[in-house]
């Protein structure tokens, strides 16, 4: 038997003008959000790791670009959240599947505790990374 | 009573044809993640910032440089399959297929321009 492959015209998700918003919607459009803010973070690593290989100077100028003035410092603090907040919204997705977890206020509360949580880490990292 | 094990049943089904493998990968690499964003944040970020040979110094430590390349590798590789999502749900049919070919390319370069700044760190502190 082959698999029917033609997705056809199909509602693209998350269909916002169908449902009401709720916590899980709302989470759940924060984890592709946030995903994209880490794929943001993956390319400023990448930065980061090919100028310190490019060598001293050549890191030295880029490093003042990533991490040397005010719109770097709200840069950097968005995609840790972004980090905190996928990282968690996928550990809640493990959960899930699971099955554990699934009924309606359990699911509700672990949106919760992934928005909270991940402000959270987002600003307690960005204060122990500016301290050290 | 079927012997088959419940990935074998779904494999060839789903819209895709691709039966449980996308579902594997995305969570095998999840795990991978969640434990290496922890360590990156814990390791490799405190470097972020610093003076070029503080950088290298600890970059170069054993532990942070395998934390480093298993970031750099997971981070891509969980980014190929998540980024598909991407163009299932919002990507007109037609303009779909091309853009997962493209942003899969994508993805392995990325994971070699990490891996390869890595090594060139690696290679330039022992020479220096």
């Amino acid at each position: 038997m082959t698999a029917d492959v033609n997705r056809g015209n199909r509602p693209r998700s998350p269909h916002l003008q169908i449902y009401r918003p709720h916590i899980l919607m709302i989470s759940s459009i924060l984890i592709r959000i946030t995903g994209n803010g880490s794929t943001v973070g993956m390319l400023l690593v990448l930065w980061w790791m090919l100028a310190a290989a490019a060598g001293p100077e050549v890191y030295a100028a880029h490093s003042a670009w990533l991490f040397g003035w005010w719109l770097s410092y709200i840069v950097w603090f968005g995609v840790i959240w972004a980090l905190w907040y996928h990282m968690l919204g996928g550990i809640r997705h493990l959960i899930w599947d699971e099955a554990i977890g699934l009924e309606l206020e359990t699911a509700e509360k672990l949106g919760w505790i992934i928005v909270f949580g991940s402000v959270v880490g987002a600003v307690l990292t960005s204060i122990i990374l500016l301290i050290v | 009573m079927s012997y088959q094990t419940d990935r074998k049943r779904a494999a060839g089904k789903g819209s895709l044809a691709h039966g449980a493998e996308h579902q594997l990968e995305v969570t095998y690499s999840s795990y991978a993640m969640a434990t290496l964003v922890i360590l990156f944040l814990v390791r490799i970020a405190p470097l972020m910032g610093s003076d070029y040979d503080a950088l290298v110094e600890g970059l170069t430590k054993p532990f942070n440089f395998v934390i480093a390349g298993l970031f750099v590798v997971s981070t891509t590789y969980h980014w190929r399959f998540n980024i598909r999502k991407v163009f299932e749900d919002y990507v007109p049919k037609g303009y779909d297929f091309g853009g997962m070919i493209i942003t899969n390319m994508l993805g392995w370069f990325f994971c070699g321009l990490g891996l390869f700044a890595l090594v060139k760190i690696l290679i330039a502190s022992m020479i220096g």
